[in-house]
């Protein structure tokens, strides 16, 4: 089973991808801050993460890079999960080095599609 | 044929005696030349001329002594002497008397002239025969003693060419008098002429808007316009004479001094400039900004500048309003950028929820829903979403607002575009029992180059008020058409509905963004009043125009054209992004 963090600050987007996760077979683990997101990140190794911008303490482009920047964290499939949707958004987070991005709102039908495209189907 | 006549000169310029040469060889006499009167003499000793020529002024012998030697050589007496002359004094006149010479001609003849005479003195040599004469003519003029020995033929012939000669001399006289009389009424006109110009010429001066004034080479103020009077406060009479400097600033004054010197010495343009900026001084002590030219130019062999100035105050000041509004603008539309980037975030995040949540609970992700659980689900989903097109409406129009807004334009077949388009609010029409049709003047397979995403979002903001404002059992109506304007292209479309219609006096205000027409309308109808002013905007990005008719109670037409193809469209790739600001 593969192991999803979710790095988001607001409750409720964050049950709402649980939901979602766990609806669709995966281990969910949740962090409400980048500095939490940093340390579950090391510490549970996931397959998988999904990562909000502006989250307290600090934010998701800088975890993003501390984790890139670590042999222990780098390979982790991290994809960008924001409200930061104008038009340039999506290439400044890519370039910055995320492996994909959403834009809220979530498609939710578009979010299993999207963690097998990476992951490939999930194991049991 | 007559043997050829010998002719002496006797001439001591040899100019003049070439001159004289070749005018008789080309009248076939036979020449000879002797420098002066001992020459002379000596040539006389073996020659007989016809005629000797002979000027006065000669080093060793002039012309007269020459001439009584002839006279008193009984061998040589007969060949007349002609002396090559001025005569003005009568001391003059008697001395050649004196020396009995046969005539005179003076020198200021020109040559035709004395070419006849030659020519009649060598045929008519009879005329001059001396009769001799024992006794001699004694007189005493102005306390001299004088002695003519000349015939009286001879001394009748001298005094008749003297006589000829001072009336010629008085044609001649004549002659450049009137020319005088002549060059004297046509500069009198010059003159007049001049004054008129001049007079001109201070009148542009005058009425110059720009002030206009002269400066020496020592920078010393020549003239100075009415409009320089005017910039600077001083009248003419205070200025002219002084130095240029008291109506400069510093640090302008420190500068010019020795700057004209400089110039003049190295020639570089450091005066000389063309639309400089600089403070001027003026009477009150106030200051001035001025564009100044200069420019430099000779008078005489004197050096002078011309200062052209203009006062520029007011420019300056507009400029520095404008500078300051401009500024001002693009601090106030940054902070609208920064504003509207932050809703978006803001507004996203609780959306999320609500569009989420409603999906994956119409997904019965958590169990069966009932009818009306179900309904109500969908009706959340359905305003989370339409929250979400306002609030990408809003941004795409300060997108257009801020210039951001860039057109991405590929071909795509305008029939599918328009049914595609039709589907998104078929669901509400149908609602409302409004009947829907299309009818296109066109092929089903024109296409054009637009951006599709936009060209959709027009008509989805069109048809979305069509239906919004034309009551239940109405009829909504797509028509297009291509038509060709100013020698382009476009295509026209037409929404048509039978709704509530718009009076004549709220149409300008329909494209306004934020200006939904006043009640009763705004009770009745929800929206922000952004469709239209955004679908006006992307029209216009396209280089097209959208058009309104109404009549208020039956119906309207919303209407738009733009070109088949998509102005600086080179083709090729699709998503190529062409920005516009």
């Amino acid at each position: 089973m593969y192991k999803i963090l979710i790095a988001e600050d607001d409750d409720m987007n964050k049950l709402l991808l649980r939901d979602i996760l766990t609806y669709h077979g995966y281990s969910v683990i949740e962090a409400s801050d980048g500095e939490e997101c940093l340390k579950l990140a090391k510490s549970i190794k996931p397959d998988l993460i999904f990562m909000d911008i502006q989250m307290p303490k600090i934010d998701g482009m800088t975890v993003l890079r501390m984790l890139k920047d670590d042999s222990l964290t780098k390979d982790v499939i991290i994809i960008a999960a924001t409200a930061f949707a104008m038009k340039g958004d999506r290439e400044r987070m890519l370039s910055a080095g995320f492996d994909d991005y959403i834009s809220k709102p979530i498609d939710t039908k578009q979010i299993p599609v999207l963690i097998r495209k990476y992951l490939g189907a999930n194991q049991e | 044929m007559n043997p050829k006549k010998e002719v002496l000169i006797v001439e001591d310029s040899p100019i003049q005696a070439e001159m004289l040469r070749r005018a008789l060889v080309r009248e076939g006499y036979s020449i000879t030349v002797a420098r002066n009167g001992v020459e002379g003499l000596s040539v006389l000793k073996d020659l007989r001329p016809t005629l000797i020529i002979s000027d006065v002024m000669m080093p060793e012998m002039n012309g007269y002594e020459m001439c009584r030697e002839i006279k008193n050589n009984d061998a040589l007496k007969d060949i007349p002497v002609v002396l090559l002359t001025q005569l003005y004094e009568p001391e003059e006149i008697i001395r050649g008397l004196e020396s009995g010479a046969d005539t005179h001609i003076t020198k200021a003849f020109d040559m035709d002239y004395i070419l006849s005479k030659i020519k009649t003195l060598i045929e008519n040599p009879k005329r001059f025969q001396n009769m001799p004469e024992k006794k001699s003519i004694e007189f005493e003029y102005e306390g001299k003693h004088y002695n003519v020995h000349s015939g009286r033929t001879q001394a009748i012939s001298f005094l008749i060419s003297t006589y000829e000669s001072a009336v010629w001399q008085n044609t001649e006289l004549q002659k450049v008098q009137a020319q005088l009389s002549n060059l004297n009424e046509t500069l009198k006109e010059k003159i007049v002429e001049l004054k008129a110009s001049e007079d001109h010429n201070r009148i542009v001066l005058e009425t110059a808007s720009d002030g206009i004034f002269t400066v020496n080479e020592y920078g010393i103020i020549d003239s100075f316009n009415k409009a320089a009077e005017h910039i600077f406060g001083y009248s003419a009479d205070e200025v002219i004479g002084k130095n240029i400097s008291i109506l400069m600033t510093e640090p302008y004054r420190k500068q010019f001094d020795g700057s004209i010197e400089r110039f003049i010495e190295t020639a570089l343009q450091e005066i000389p400039g063309n639309g400089r900026e600089i403070s001027g001084l003026c009477k009150d002590g106030s200051i001035v900004l001025l564009d100044i030219i200069i420019n430099d130019f000779l008078f005489g062999n004197k050096r002078m500048f011309t200062g052209t100035v203009r006062d520029i105050t007011h420019r300056k000041e507009n400029e520095e309003k404008l500078r300051q509004a401009m500024e001002n603008a693009d601090t106030a539309n940054k902070a609208k950028s920064d504003f509207l980037a932050g809703m978006s975030h803001e507004l996203r995040t609780p959306l999320n929820s609500i569009i989420g949540f409603s999906e994956i609970l119409l997904e019965e992700m958590f169990g069966k829903l009932n009818e009306k659980q179900g309904q109500y689900v969908s009706n959340i989903l359905g305003s989370g979403n339409h929250l979400l097109s306002l609030i990408n409406d809003i941004l795409d129009l300060s997108k257009v607002e801020s210039g951001k807004m860039e057109i991405e334009p590929a071909r795509f077949v305008l029939k599918d575009i328009l049914d595609s388009s039709l589907l998104i609010v078929k669901e509400r029409a149908i609602k409302k029992n409004i009947d829907m049709d299309i009818e296109l003047e066109f092929g089903p397979n024109t296409a054009i180059i637009a951006d599709e995403r936009k060209f959709k979002q027009i008509m989805f903001n069109l048809l979305s008020n069509a239906v919004k404002f034309t009551p239940e059992g109405g009829a909504i109506k797509v028509r297009g058409k291509k038509i060709t304007k100013g020698g382009a292209n476009y295509v026209e479309i037409m929404v048509e509905d039978t709704g509530i219609g718009i009076k004549s006096e709220d149409i300008p205000r329909l494209f306004k963004e934020f200006s939904q027409l006043e009640s009763p309308y705004s009770k009745q109808y929800k929206g922000t009043g952004l469709g239209l002013a955004l679908a006006k905007s992307l029209v216009e990005l396209h280089k097209g125009e959208v058009f309104v008719k109404s009549e208020y109670g039956k119906g309207s037409t919303f209407g738009f054209t733009i070109p088949i193809l998509f102005p600086d469209y080179s083709g090729g790739s699709k998503g190529k992004c062409i920005k516009y600001s």
